[in-house]
């Protein structure tokens, strides 16, 4: 895969997982539920590439946007070299509503039921 | 904890802590007062600004925050019982030693009797709904954590409270699911320390929480599947907690 389209994946990712946290801020279980789909598939599409679609993805653990963060957090979450934990036990502190969502990501993945 | 009645002004160095949260409270004695009762560590502080007419309702903990300001007419009500409700949850002691003070008390001790949903709006421990929330000795008024009265199902609780209102709903904390009340019984899942009252329809609080926990969290499970597995207390907890971070005020 080309850098372009890798960055094009990129940029998916970041507006799928935009577009969950506003679902769940306006509490639509349906367009959360929809995003949700759109982030995991361009997540496999991203970890087919291997080390550089997860080295990309590593740069949005630094988004402005806290959904953003969240799941570019829990998906490098098995990869100790991108620290991702870290990010996730800061969203765990935040005032938003994502601050649960993040407490029960990181409850089941220490649990070994994240296994991306 | 120690707790403050301080009526009248106080002038000088706590001025310019008041001042300094904009100049729509300063030069109100009253409010002055109550930062200065703050500022002492005292947990919570009720001024009177005689001169200006307003009242403030202070959190002394979280010293530069103005919890409440309203006029007197608007002063009495959900205006005095969220804040208030705040610092009985913290274990504080109110203690009115004024004709004032008392009244307003008194005011704001009957609203919450009679208003539920000025619980959980507060984003704290206990949603008792009903008289007997509130415990008077002669330290001064505290929670009642003892009080809690349970029913076999839903309808009977329901039966007890009344109906939740027009576009509102009784909305269990921890969720009236059939495995919540086989662990726990069903007299504690249906207790009025487990309902809140809540708005409902589109875009509603009620409807926010009940998406959330609809929601697939990282990882792909639903949030409501992993806290089926939890205690009834950190059922409890995250279910104030969502209330609180979903509430806007």
């Amino acid at each position: 895969m080309n850098q372009h389209a890798l960055e094009q994946l990129i940029q998916d990712y970041s507006a799928a997982a935009r577009s969950y946290g506003r679902a769940i801020l306006g509490g639509c279980t349906n367009k959360s539920d929809t995003s949700f789909d759109d982030i995991e598939t361009t997540f496999g599409r991203i970890k087919e590439t291997g080390k550089p679609g997860l080295q990309a993805l590593s740069t949005l653990l630094e988004s402005s946007d806290e959904s953003v963060r969240l799941w570019a957090s829990s998906h490098l979450l098995n990869y100790s070299e991108f620290q991702s934990a870290v990010v996730l036990e800061e969203i765990c502190s935040s005032p938003s509503v994502l601050a649960l969502t993040a407490q029960v990501t990181l409850d089941r993945w220490k649990q070994g039921y994240i296994t991306y | 904890m120690a707790l403050g009645w301080v009526p009248g002004a106080v002038e000088g160095k706590i001025g310019f802590k008041a001042a300094r949260l904009g100049g729509k409270i300063a030069g109100k004695a009253g409010q002055y007062a109550a930062y200065y009762a703050a500022g002492e560590g005292v947990e919570f502080a009720i001024a009177t600004g005689v001169e200006t007419g307003y009242e403030t309702l202070i959190n002394g903990r979280d010293f530069g925050e103005t919890l409440l300001q309203t006029s007197v007419g608007n002063l009495i009500g959900q205006g005095v019982a969220r804040p208030l409700i705040k610092g009985l949850e913290r274990g504080a002691k109110v203690i009115a030693r004024s004709d004032a003070a008392k009244s307003i008390l008194k005011d704001a001790y009957d609203y919450i009797d009679n208003h539920p949903l000025a619980w959980p709006l507060t984003g704290v421990r206990f949603h008792a709904v009903g008289r007997g929330r509130l415990h008077t000795d002669g330290r001064g008024t505290r929670l009642n954590p003892a009080f809690q009265k349970g029913f076999d199902s839903h309808r009977e609780l329901v039966e007890y409270l009344g109906p939740a209102g027009k576009g509102r709903a009784w909305h269990h904390i921890v969720e009236q699911t059939p495995a919540n009340v086989a662990r726990f019984g069903a007299r504690r899942i249906h207790n009025i320390a487990n309902i809140v009252n809540l708005p409902h329809g589109a875009g509603s609080l009620h409807n926010k929480i009940s998406g959330f926990y609809s929601s697939r969290a990282p990882g792909g499970g639903r949030i409501r599947d992993w806290l089926a597995t939890k205690s009834f207390q950190k059922q409890y907890d995250f279910g104030v907690q969502t209330l609180g971070r979903f509430y806007e005020p």
